[in-house]
């Protein structure tokens, strides 16, 4: 037995989830999170867990409902169109306060698009598609051991505040490999006493709904669950800023992007430009403090995506007119690359 | 000469294929390379194609146009000609018994000509870990396929972080399994260092890993 393993993205996140826990995965094939599946089948049986592919993703998110009603740690995975399909069992989910694990593995859209790799999910992630006033933790990864660390995490947040968490994923990061040492932690123990598990103790019976007719009780439990989002957005904000008083650019970048800027940073280093990274880690809550508070040096905010531009809209908020904030970004699949980046840094700030 | 390539998902198939091309390029004669890969669109040989190309290599993929998006098992077979004519072929399957399926199609034609079957092994994948896992991955693809395993490649690695040590303990774990370990894939530096200390019986030496960018 080798003591360092190389595990794709892919590989990664159902390590960690069995490691967390997790005894039952729901899900349905679609490129380019098709390793999620095909692993959980093999290694969550010997783990003492349920693999179950469902005819749609749509009834596999009504699994995980079944199995986080009952107490149960659940996760699905999906890629864009298919994450499209979850949204009404999301929200119900929210609803129902049930806590479970999203894993969003993103290519290139609208519809069924193409099968490289995409940022173009973040509003999907962050805003969703389910009805009703809700918001999901998303954790944004950029490299392979990151990804173990946050799906693990994903587990303990979930149960802490019952609700659905989503970790986001470009299709390179769930494709690629990296060196890395697996989750060697308790995962978080919860007495889940709403639990629809059995009653044979005597216990009132459990019941898990998202339906609410009387007006007054749904609007308080609206107002509890925003009170819960408070407390995440306190507790559980992430964020990677090497932002360096002295560095004339801040570059925003998740995921597989922030990879290419770290090369990009270093190609303007050399011509004597000073930038620096900021890298949101969970997209809600969002860091928005981190763009408030930019050193005196900063001129420029640049947001980099491989998108039409998404997340830039979070930042503006969070610079909140300050500063004049750019976008560039690759879609399709196409991906940009550090000397891209690095001319255009060059052509907004005019050098 | 064909050379069929299998090994489990990220093992280094692709990286050893293209590898293998550029090595019979160098030796002169017409070389192909076939991406058999229907199982995962994701770091394929066809993304190599341009490269190969000014290497005099031809890449043969789908039966379309070759693009990196497809995720169509529109598996060209027009390389099997050059099978039959005895021509210098690389066939690079997908990744584990599911892309060595696709060998149903192809395999009288490579049984026909001279051929090597060679797997693909990274000790530090967790799938191949070890001497047994090894042994019985093999075993997989040998009952998914017509073609039977002639050979081993060890391709011991962690990315950049690969160290000679880490080489050397892969190919004495490879050297276990019980076939002949026709080829030990290692960097140039690492190569350097430990080139009289090698058990395979060739050395596939690289500069760059052609199919990883320099920011991932």
């Amino acid at each position: 037995m080798m003591s360092k393993v190389l595990m794709k993205g892919n590989e990664a996140i159902c390590d960690a989830a069995i490691r967390a826990g997790c005894k039952a995965f729901f899900g349905y094939p679609i490129t380019p999170q098709n390793e999620v599946p095909e692993y959980m089948t093999k290694k969550l049986p010997e783990a003492g867990g349920v693999f179950v592919q469902a005819e749609s993703e749509t009834s596999a998110i009504n699994m995980v409902y079944g199995a986080a009603a009952a107490g149960i740690r659940v996760m699905t995975s999906s890629s864009s169109p298919g994450i499209a399909l979850k949204q009404e069992g999301i929200s119900y989910l929210v609803g129902a306060d049930l806590p479970c694990v999203i894993v969003s593995v993103s290519r290139a859209g609208p519809g069924l698009g193409g099968i490289l790799p995409a940022q173009s999910d973040y509003f999907q992630a962050t805003r969703g598609g389910g009805n009703g006033d809700y918001y999901l933790p998303v954790y944004a990864p950029f490299s392979i051991q990151e990804a173990m660390d946050l799906v693990f995490k994903a587990f303990d947040v979930a149960d802490e505040y019952r609700t659905p968490v989503m970790v986001l994923f470009d299709g390179m990061l769930g494709q690629m490999m990296e060196p890395c040492t697996p989750v060697d932690k308790k995962p978080g123990n919860f007495d889940k006493k709403w639990a629809a598990n059995g009653n044979s103790d005597g216990r009132a019976p459990n019941a898990v709904s998202s339906l609410s007719l009387k007006g007054e009780v749904l609007e308080q439990m609206n107002l509890r669950r925003f009170k819960t989002y408070d407390d995440i957005k306190a507790k559980e904000t992430m964020v990677d800023n090497r932002v360096t008083d002295g560095d004339e650019v801040a570059i925003v970048a998740y995921g597989t992007p922030a990879r290419i800027v770290l090369n990009a940073i270093e190609i303007l280093k050399e011509q004597g430009i000073k930038a620096g990274l900021v890298r949101p880690i969970t997209l809600w809550p969002f860091p928005y403090a981190d763009f408030a508070n930019l050193p005196a040096s900063v001129k420029n905010v640049v947001v980099c995506e491989l998108s039409m531009g998404q997340m830039v809209e979070d930042v503006r908020l969070g610079v909140n007119g300050k500063l004049p904030v750019h976008f560039y970004g690759r879609t399709g699949g196409m991906i940009f690359e550090p000397e891209e980046i690095a001319e255009q840094i060059k052509k907004i700030i005019g050098k | 000469m064909t050379y069929v390539i299998t090994g489990f998902y990220g093992s280094g198939k692709t990286e050893f294929s293209l590898n293998l091309a550029l090595e019979l390029a160098g030796q002169g004669g017409q070389v192909t390379l076939a991406d058999l890969d229907a199982i995962n669109p994701y770091f394929r040989s066809r993304e190599r194609l341009d490269d190969m190309a000014k290497h005099g290599i031809t890449v043969e993929s789908d039966h379309l146009d070759n693009n990196t998006g497809y995720d169509l098992p529109a598996i060209s077979f027009a390389f099997l000609s050059k099978v039959r004519r005895g021509e210098n072929v690389i066939a690079d399957l997908g990744g584990g018994d599911m892309g060595a399926r696709l060998l149903a199609y192809c395999h009288e034609a490579v049984l026909s000509v001279p051929h090597q079957f060679l797997c693909v092994l990274n000790p530090f994948r967790p799938d191949t870990d070890t001497v047994d896992k090894m042994r019985g991955f093999i075993k997989t693809i040998n009952a998914a396929s017509p073609l039977k395993i002639t050979g081993v490649v060890c391709n011991g690695h962690m990315l950049h972080h690969t160290t000679a040590e880490d080489v050397l303990q892969s190919e004495k774990m490879v050297a276990q399994v019980g076939l002949p370990v026709k080829y030990t894939m290692l960097r140039r530096d690492i190569y350097n260092q430990i080139n009289d200390k090698l058990l395979s019986e060739k050395a596939m030496v690289f500069n760059k890993l052609q199919m990883r960018e320099e920011w991932q």
